[in-house]
């Protein structure tokens, strides 16, 4: 038996009919295709809706979030009560000339006083600093 | 390949139908190879018409387009591994993919049994070309395969037939 026989024997073999229960199945056509392009657009859409609503949502969220951090930095619980900053000590390093004017290199010891109360509770807070700081300043000759 | 419903001037449920009778048998028994049983045959067809007849809008959708479209379906829908010891239980508990117009009764049925048994490739190559009608070129096209591979799959699932081909042969 040759190719073509054996593919005209096989031809006279015709598929079994669908079964019942899927031939009722598809006793229908499909919706028309307009509305399903419609209803898939619209589908298309609402998830497309729903993610940009969900990023804008966590977007929200996430700046929320940072600006109640920035509130909370902004506001400290605290306030201040008494700052006082007294010099202590201010001692000529060097002594120089710039186009006919004199300068001093001073280096000056500054005390830092403060008192802050907390806004929740009765506690007072006292601190004191010492700084050290570098100041050129013009030598003035009264 | 023939279509016979290329009317667009008829009833929309006629045309439907038309193409049901025409086509659907044909593209149950190639959705029968794909598939892991005929619950999943019966869904993946379902779906591979729908779908192609609604893309085709007011065309009658190409029978390779359904076969594509059922190959793609039942990939999706993961075909496992027992696919095949699954195939030839339901042969034998009479998932019949034949009607006989040859006369003796058992024919079909051994032809079946003898198809169940190629592989995959090959069976699915001679659906195509036997029953679906398809050329090699579409076939190849179909399934991303050369052509020249088409062919001889064709050739050696016929080979691997022609045995009990010969022996049925009045």
């Amino acid at each position: 038996m040759n190719e073509d026989l054996s593919d005209s024997f096989l031809k006279q073999l015709k598929p079994a009919p669908l079964p019942l229960a899927l031939r009722a199945r598809l006793a229908h056509p499909p919706a028309p295709v307009v509305e399903n392009i419609m209803s898939h657009s619209w589908r298309e859409r609402l998830v497309s809706l729903l993610s940009i609503a969900a990023a804008l949502a966590m977007g929200l969220l996430l700046h929320r979030h940072a600006g109640r951090a920035e509130s909370q930095e902004a506001e400290p619980n605290v306030t201040v009560r008494h700052h006082e900053k007294i010099l202590l000590q201010s001692k000529r390093l060097q002594l120089f000339e710039v186009d006919g004017g004199y300068w001093e290199l001073l280096q000056q010891q500054w005390k830092e006083e403060s008192t802050v109360a907390n806004t929740h509770s009765p506690i007072f807070i006292r601190s004191s600093e010492i700084k050290h700081t570098l100041v050129c300043a013009p030598v003035t000759f009264d | 390949m023939s279509h016979k419903t290329q009317s667009t001037d008829q009833d929309p449920a006629l045309r439907w139908q038309q193409w049901i009778d025409e086509h659907a048998e044909v593209c149950f028994l190639y959705a029968r190879q794909q598939t892991r049983c005929e619950a999943d045959a019966e869904d993946v067809l379902q779906e591979a018409l729908v779908e192609t007849w609604s893309k085709a809008q007011e065309e009658v959708p190409p029978r390779g387009l359904v076969f594509a479209t059922i190959r793609r379906r039942a990939i999706d829908l993961g075909r496992s591994m027992d696919r095949r010891a699954r195939r030839e239980n339901e042969v034998s508990e009479g998932n019949n993919w034949f009607v006989s117009d040859v006369g003796a009764s058992d024919v079909n049925d051994m032809i079946q049994v003898e198809m169940a048994n190629l592989p995959d490739d090959l069976r699915e190559v001679l659906i195509l070309r036997v029953w679906g009608e398809m050329t090699f070129p579409a076939i190849a096209q179909l399934l991303a395969i050369p052509v020249a591979t088409a062919t001889s799959r064709y050739r050696y699932a016929v080979e691997r037939l022609k045995p009990k081909l010969t022996e049925l042969q009045p």
